[in-house]
């Protein structure tokens, strides 16, 4: 049966060769359990996708939408608005942005919220995620702590750098960073985000170079000379 | 220096998406609202109500995604020309299950994509005759990794993502995890 879990499951997933797909096609011809069997796992992917696609509507659809302002609005607006660009271009060029600010915006931006499944039972990385997400750092740490998980142990180091406990999240990514059986490691790119609200700048450096040079996480945001 | 920013392109959207983690559902936000507008255009010219156009919408956008992850967009079109494609498609399927009054599953076209007329109306006459309803309440009793590990299945996560998410050392791993629960719920519904 597993076997067959298995062809039926590349088959939906497109995964198949012409040859096997013909062959898989003559089964399903010619054999009622073997179609019945790709029936079930149909339809059991098309449920749990439905439900998927009303909880992505749900959610898109609250999400404000974005306003076209009004003609005569923009032509009024054109000359102070160019007024504005231009300043703020000629401030941007003579401007540019030190590391530890641009590490402070990518923390800022991406790690103020991890995602949380809508329909997720409270489990404790659950429960880790919602107390992250409710700003509330300290117990975050203390229940991620506790779990014997390479994603618990990178959830750990994030709320003890959002905690500013700085030093942990050192020791945490250090760890994170280790684990060699991982498909993708942030371990190295989180401890340098770390080393540069550390003020720590040489180290991030150091690491930020070797993430470049690996094409570990983080390589495609990193474009720098030194 | 240039660390850190990035422009929001439809490049950036795609490569946003198939990196996945923690910022693939603001990407998936983005392309969302990136071509909203087509909800408005197909109520004019389908005739679709708005929440019939609306839900084709975001069938189409879930479908996109999908194709992103999977590695199906190869972006031999620009991905607005093929937002657009796949939207015109939901919203001519749309029309043709309100005109025949067919009631099934808004996902079973999409899952059934890659079969040929034969095989699929093969299938299609034995999912009519299956218990949707038992089938939805066994899912939910499974454990909660075999729940995530299928939700994530079906909303387009390849295996590899999975495998990242859970810990675990392959796709291979990943894949054969998620089988043994489906097996296992194929069994609690022979019972």
């Amino acid at each position: 049966m597993e076997n067959d879990t298995k062809l039926i499951d590349d088959y939906l997933g497109g995964m198949l060769s012409a040859e096997e797909m013909a062959v898989v096609e003559q089964r399903i011809m010619a054999d009622t359990a073997f179609a019945e069997s790709v029936a079930f796992h149909a339809q059991a992917k098309s449920i749990l996708r439905d439900e998927i696609l009303l909880d992505k509507h749900k959610q898109w659809t609250s999400q404000p939408k974005a306003k076209v302002p009004m003609f005569t609005i923009l032509s009024a607006g054109i000359a102070a608005v160019l007024l504005l660009v231009a300043g703020w271009w000629f401030f941007a060029k003579n401007s540019e942005p030190n590391l530890e600010t641009l590490a402070q915006n990518y923390i800022d931006q991406n790690l103020s919220t991890l995602p949380v499944k809508m329909d997720a039972k409270e489990d404790s990385l659950e429960l880790g995620k919602q107390y992250y997400n409710e700003g509330e750092y300290t117990k975050a740490l203390e229940v991620f702590e506790k779990l014997n998980d390479p994603k618990a142990l990178e959830f750990a180091g994030l709320s003890a750098l959002k905690g500013k406990k700085y030093p942990e999240a050192i020791q945490f990514f250090e760890k994170l960073s280790q684990n060699t059986e991982l498909l993708e490691n942030k371990g190295k790119f989180y401890l340098a985000l770390t080393y540069l609200q550390q003020g720590q700048k040489q180290k991030a450096e150091v690491l930020l170079e070797e993430i470049k040079k690996e094409g570990l996480f983080g390589a495609d945001l990193l474009d720098f000379e030194k | 220096m240039n660390f850190f920013q990035r422009k929001f392109s439809e490049q950036d959207i795609v490569e946003g998406i198939r990196l996945g983690g923690t910022k693939r559902q603001g990407f998936e936000n983005k392309l969302y609202e990136n071509y909203r507008y087509l909800i408005k255009d197909a109520t004019y010219k389908h005739k679709l109500s708005e929440e019939d156009a609306s839900m084709a919408y975001s069938d189409t956008i879930l479908t996109v995604i999908e194709h992103i992850g999977s590695g199906r967009f190869e972006q031999r079109s620009s991905l607005k020309t093929y937002v657009y494609l796949i939207f015109y498609n939901k919203c001519v399927d749309a029309l043709r299950k309100i005109s025949t009054n067919n009631k099934m599953s808004q996902s079973l076209d999409t899952v059934l994509e890659p079969l040929r007329d034969p095989q699929r109306s093969v299938i299609l006459e034995i999912i009519r005759k299956q218990d949707h309803e038992k089938l939805s309440r066994l899912l939910k009793t499974l454990g909660d990794r075999c729940q995530e590990l299928l939700s994530r299945w079906a909303e387009g996560f390849t295996d590899k993502e999975s495998a990242i998410e859970y810990g675990y050392s392959s796709a291979a791993v990943a894949q054969t995890t998620r089988l043994r629960c489906l097996d296992k719920l194929k069994e609690m519904y022979g019972k």
